[in-house]
């Protein structure tokens, strides 16, 4: 496939091939040159072989062939009349800073000591303001001596939204005659189990464990989702005030009546000690007492959508009676009040997130938008919605706008609770040097037809907001790396910066992309580089999030991102986390 | 614009640009030809073993006159239940079965091929795998094969 002209500049050092057949008196330009990024793969499949003596992009543009060539010739001085090559400095920037004389509120005026054949038209709205700030600062320094009124309007920030969270702290948890939380104590009603057989039509049985750190070493059906309790105190989910208990977490496990286990892709059963990444955003903390129901559905169902959603429903009883007992909680039992703020930073570089998420039906999918955090009531299924993309605030994905079915393999996939402490949306929003707009929420459908269907909108939506730049990540792999291409495909044929977070090391190694993915975060910590059913071993850490960010302001700021090695190598990530201590001095 | 860039960061994932698939001529009219079904979606018979679903190299020889209600679906990463409703919209050995008695194939082939993959391990499937069903295909003299993943 030849180059297009755009990307000539980007390949001027790279080996100059014919893409097709030419004749000779064919004068060299993009349209007769193979994409540089595929010579590799041509060389390893024995299709290509290329001289010492093959000449760059920019010394064949412009030249002669001498003589007819085949497709997929190395251009050499033998075969070219380069007596018309076009002008060395074709790819040589032309800075305009320099020009810049003065500013004032409304116009820049430009000065130009020397030149030649000169034509400058520039809509003042595409300098940036800031640039020319700071190329007139003051004697002393200070670019706020200069520019008031920009300063006024682009270094504001202004507050998005506030979240209140108020955390009570839970030390023992036991069963009586009501349920209800006072002091540091939960107290379940013993009957509870009823209601949530109850429930649903498919629930067989629900028996509950209360698991304290003496009993992690018991064995656990698999592990179906994390969720903290918590519930809305005031307002809706992303702002106001919300509830939570400390030092608890409701594990959501199950089987079928045969002794199936409730999952799709592997399964985290096992003594519970080794089949969790205690720590991990979307895993229980070390120290904390497990809720942890245990519900059976009827044979053969844990593969349609009705079963994996009945347990998590039957689940929900459990919760949602601990929620409204929360609500009417004394507010003497608090233990720690902190504030969430999402804060626009208008003059900054303006970022989203995307999260592609799972929309399959099934285990594969999620419920978006509850009226509790983490809850079921009130919620769709991305796959009822069509996957179609979902902007929401940073600050309702920290509420727990997300209530996780999903069960890619265990190593990968983000719980309910992954969602409430999610790293990268903390260390974007938290980001002085970002302006973080909002979330966009992506299903992904199993159906090809669909995937580009809906990426397509995700490119749109991309277009309308005016971004410098997108990180973009998944859980799982496989099936939906599908989507995870082309997405970035969208977002990077429309000149914007993007970065991609996934798992793929070994096991979920790509097995397709495009042009676009040039700068992408592996998520594997797993030594041999598999999905190895350990809960959420492989999912998005503070670490994680701290790389995607160097790398996407290093792609803002035209920064070359190094391509990546052909096998994965867990030595590029090493040698990441080292660069960004030394810039940065600080440790990951 | 004061960003902190940090020089010399390296991509930590490789994305293959892959070279276009290459097609085996074709040297025969399709009402000529007999057809194999093989199918990357976990089908196999109700008999045999189900596959590992966090990733399986293996394969199952599935006979050309097998009985459509003997098969099942065992596949992690896509909803089962349109496949365990009817098996023909992920396999349709029915539908190939009519188009035979109709002359539009010449005939169904003796042994069809269901595999997962679902995440198992590339090195085994394109080195071991793939080329076992291959050759399994051409001892049996099938012309064309029809293919459908999950």
């Amino acid at each position: 496939m030849p180059i297009t002209p755009e990307k000539t500049r980007a390949h001027a050092n790279d080996y100059a091939i014919t893409c097709c057949r030419f004749e000779a008196g064919t004068v060299i330009g993009p349209a007769n040159l193979e994409d540089p990024a595929i010579l590799p793969d041509l060389v390893s499949a024995g299709l290509l072989k290329i001289p010492t003596n093959c000449l760059t992009i920019s010394e064949v543009l412009g030249a002669k062939l001498k003589e007819t060539v085949d497709g997929l010739t190395p251009l050499t001085s033998e075969i070219l009349d380069r007596t018309q090559t076009t002008q060395k400095n074709i790819f040589e920037k032309v800075s305009l800073s320099h020009l810049i004389k003065s500013v004032s509120a409304t116009t820049a005026k430009i000065h130009i000591t020397e030149g030649k054949d000169i034509d400058l038209e520039i809509p003042l709205i595409i300098i940036d303001i800031v640039d020319i700030v700071e190329a007139n600062k003051s004697p002393t320094g200070t670019p706020d001596a200069v520019c008031p009124v920009f300063l006024e309007k682009y270094y504001k920030k202004r507050v998005g939204r506030k979240l209140t969270r108020k955390h009570f702290k839970i030390e023992k948890v036991k069963m009586g005659s009501e349920t209800k939380v006072e002091g540091t104590t939960l107290t379940l009603r013993e009957d509870i189990c009823k209601d949530a057989i109850n429930s649903m039509e498919l629930v067989l049985d629900t028996t509950l464990d209360i698991i304290t750190p003496d009993k992690y070493s018991d064995y656990s059906n698999t592990v179906m989702d994390v969720q903290p309790i918590a519930v809305k105190e005031e307002g809706e989910l992303g702002g106001g005030v919300t509830r939570v208990l400390d030092g608890v977490v409701v594990i959501v496990t199950g089987t079928d009546e045969l002794g199936v286990q409730i999952g799709e892709f592997g399964s985290s059963e096992g003594v519970m000690d080794s089949t969790i990444m205690w720590g991990r955003p979307g895993a229980p903390e070390k120290g904390e007492i497990l809720i942890k129901p245990n519900v059976t559905i009827k044979a053969n169902t844990q593969m349609q959508r009705q079963g994996p959603l009945s347990a998590h429903r039957a689940t929900e009883v459990i919760t949602q009676e601990i929620r409204e007992a929360l609500k009417k909680t004394d507010e003497g039992s608090i233990v720690h009040t902190e504030e969430l703020v999402h804060t626009r930073r208008p003059g900054k570089k303006k970022v989203a997130i995307v999260k592609e998420i799972m929309g399959q039906g099934a285990m594969h999918d999620n419920l978006v938008m509850p009226v509790e955090p983490v809850g079921i009531l009130g919620a769709k299924a991305n796959v009822d919605l069509g996957n179609l993309p979902i902007v929401v605030s940073p600050l309702q994905i920290l509420d727990g706008c997300v209530h996780a079915l999903t069960c890619v393999g265990p190593a990968s996939k983000e719980t309910s609770r992954h969602y409430w402490r999610e790293p990268l949306v903390l260390e974007v929003m938290n980001d002085e040097e970002l302006d973080l707009c909002g979330v966009i929420l992506v299903g992904s459908p199993p159906a090809n037809a669909e995937k580009f269907y809906i990426s397509k909108i995700l490119g749109a939506t991309i277009e309308a907001m005016d971004l410098d730049g997108v990180i973009i990540t998944t859980e799982g792999f496989g099936n939906n790396h599908i989507d995870f291409a082309s997405h970035i495909e969208q977002i990077g044929k429309r000149g914007i910066p993007v970065v991609g977070m996934t798992y793929s090391a070994v096991q979920g190694q790509l097995v397709f992309g495009n042009e676009y993915m040039d700068a992408l975060i592996e998520l594997n910590k797993s030594s041999e580089g598999l999905e190895n059913g350990i809960l959420a071993n492989n999912t998005l850490t503070q670490e994680d999030a701290i790389r995607a960010v160097a790398m996407v302001k290093a792609k803002i700021a035209g920064e070359k991102v190094k391509e990546a090695e052909r096998k994965w190598n867990p030595a590029v990530k090493l040698n990441n986390i080292k660069m960004i201590e030394e810039a940065t001095g600080r440790k990951l | 614009m004061s960003l902190t860039v940090v020089k010399g960061l390296q991509s930590e994932i490789f994305v293959p640009r892959v070279l276009p698939p290459v097609w085996t001529p074709v040297t025969k009219p399709l009402d000529q030809m007999r057809v194999a079904l093989v199918t990357a979606g976990g089908v196999h018979s109700k008999s045999d073993k189900r596959f590992n679903l966090s990733g399986d190299t293996s394969y199952r020889a599935i006979p050309g006159d097998v009985n459509s209600d003997d098969l099942m679906v065992s596949h992690g990463g896509y909803d089962n239940t349109d496949a365990n409703r009817d098996i023909n919209c992920m396999f349709p050995i029915d539908r190939l079965r009519e188009l035979a008695e109709e002359g539009i194939i010449n005939e169904v082939a003796g042994t069809h091929f269901g595999f997962m993959g679902g995440g198992g391990d590339v090195k085994a499937l394109s080195e071991a795998t793939g080329p076992e069903i291959a050759q399994k295909l051409r001892e049996e003299q099938v012309d064309a094969v029809l293919m459908t993943a999950g």
